[in-house]
């Protein structure tokens, strides 16, 4: 019996790793769960705190860039209107634009305060959250493409699950000018590979569409969390196998993740309306 | 052990966290190169320290830095495979016949080359176990493999230089 206890004392180190490792990998699991993040993550107060303090050192060194983000915005919504007030002639086929449907989006203006691209599944926290209106399951853009979607919030802050996430799917419609000749929509599921946070992966678009390299992947109309026509990337590769109905293409994502400073939550205010229908089983 | 050495130890690991939260979690080389330099807490303890009392500062400084890198679990659990193995790798590489404690862990105490030997040693065994719980899978594996061999790289370089700037800082 003193022989037993005596092995047990000589291995007691041993039994303390063997516990702390069961710790550890509790908490592993347990952040893994998408919706269940609790205490050890950014938007835990006192660590986001400290954090806004190093992003404001940073941010000041970004200035310059952020007036470029900003101008480049401005052309963009300048662009835009003049586009919309072409859309008005639109009417004349016989669609009438619902104007609830139309300005069914607005937006927030949120600050990046901690973000990650280098990892599997890569998050971005914001120091937007519930008391500002941000309820998990919003999108979130900013000016130079799509940026993910917000995935739990507190009062304060909210954590981002970023495009470059395993799990993270959009679907997007490609834009090129064949396309628009021949009048034929392309869509496909956009998906992040994994491995280089500047490529996306675009899956299940038809090989018989005349996609080519160079053309812009924008989000679709079929999207209830964003906008239609956010940018996501332009094409970068395309291949096909003979043996598959589909593309394999390779997009370059418009978005920087490693510069961003203010995006953009999307709030979808018809969205309950809209999964209200979608849920009732058709019979 | 005395108290002095206790606040010496106590400040390092404080000054390292720091380092690595504030400053070496924004530097990422070429999106495969990354410091985690907070293991030099582990890596540079007297060996006088007993190893339950390893286990839990690495424990601890584990998951402060998981805090700040929203990674719960896999920093700690990574440094407590360090903080684990770190006696019998000592063992190993200087057999010293029972006097382990008297080993001396710095540059001076051990030699350049075994003090090279045994950072890049811990360093990789460190990296490796972190990349790979992190990636999930062995699904990337080439492009995590080239992670940990440049973090690898970058880590024991910077863990090195630092050591030796923060020792003669000391003497002076």
């Amino acid at each position: 019996m003193s022989q037993l206890f005596g092995i047990l004392y000589r291995i007691r180190h041993f039994f303390m790793f063997l516990f702390l490792q069961i710790a550890c990998f509790y908490l592993i699991s347990k952040n893994s769960v998408y919706w269940d993040v609790t205490f050890f993550n950014t938007t835990n107060t006192a660590v986001a705190k400290s954090l806004k303090i190093s992003q404001n050192v940073r941010k000041f060194m970004n200035l310059g860039k952020v007036n470029d983000q900003l101008a480049a915005e401005n052309k963009k919504l300048r662009e835009e209107l003049s586009k919309s007030h072409e859309l008005v002639a639109l009417k004349e086929i016989g669609y009438k634009p619902d104007s609830m449907m139309a300005g069914r989006f607005n937006f927030l203006v949120a600050k990046v305060i901690s973000s990650t691209e280098n990892l599997t599944d890569n998050y971005i926290t914001l120091d937007k959250g519930t008391k500002d209106g941000i309820k998990p399951g919003m999108g979130v853009i900013c000016p130079q493409g799509i940026v993910g979607q917000v995935m739990s919030c507190n009062e304060n802050f909210s954590r981002v699950s970023s495009i470059l996430h395993s799990n993270f799917q959009v679907s997007s419609e490609i834009l090129g000018k064949k396309l628009r000749k021949e009048e034929v929509t392309a869509l496909g599921i956009g998906k992040w590979g994994g491995t280089n946070p500047r490529i996306m992966e675009l899956t299940t678009v038809d090989r018989f569409k005349p996609v080519s390299k160079g053309d812009s992947v924008v989000t679709s109309m079929q999207n209830s969390i964003f906008p239609p026509k956010i940018m996501i990337g332009r094409i970068s590769k395309i291949s096909a196998s003979p043996s598959e109905a589909f593309f394999d293409i390779n997009v370059r994502l418009s978005t920087d993740f490693s510069s961003l400073v203010y995006v953009y939550v999307v709030n979808n205010k018809l969205i309950d309306k809209q999964s209200q229908v979608e849920a009732k089983p058709v019979n | 052990m005395n108290s002095q050495s206790l606040f010496k130890i106590i400040g390092t690991i404080a000054l390292y966290l720091f380092l690595q939260v504030f400053i070496v979690r924004n530097l990422v080389f070429f999106e495969v190169a990354f410091c985690f330099v907070y293991i030099s807490i582990i890596l540079f303890l007297p060996s006088s320290t007993p190893v339950s009392a390893v286990l839990l500062i690495a424990f601890l400084a584990g998951l402060s830095v998981d805090l700040f890198y929203n990674t719960a679990g896999l920093h700690a659990s990574a440094s407590l495979l360090l903080a684990f193995l770190r006696s019998y790798i000592i063992k190993v590489l200087f057999p010293t016949k029972g006097l382990e404690t008297e080993l001396v862990i710095s540059l001076e105490g051990m030699g350049m080359e075994r003090f090279i030997r045994y950072i890049i040693i811990l360093t990789f065994i460190h990296h490796l176990y972190l990349f790979f719980l992190e990636a999930g899978s062995l699904k990337y594996f080439l492009n995590t493999s080239l992670k940990v061999v440049a973090s690898v790289m970058f880590t024991s370089v910077v863990t090195f230089l630092l050591h030796v700037y923060f020792k003669s800082l000391q003497n002076s």
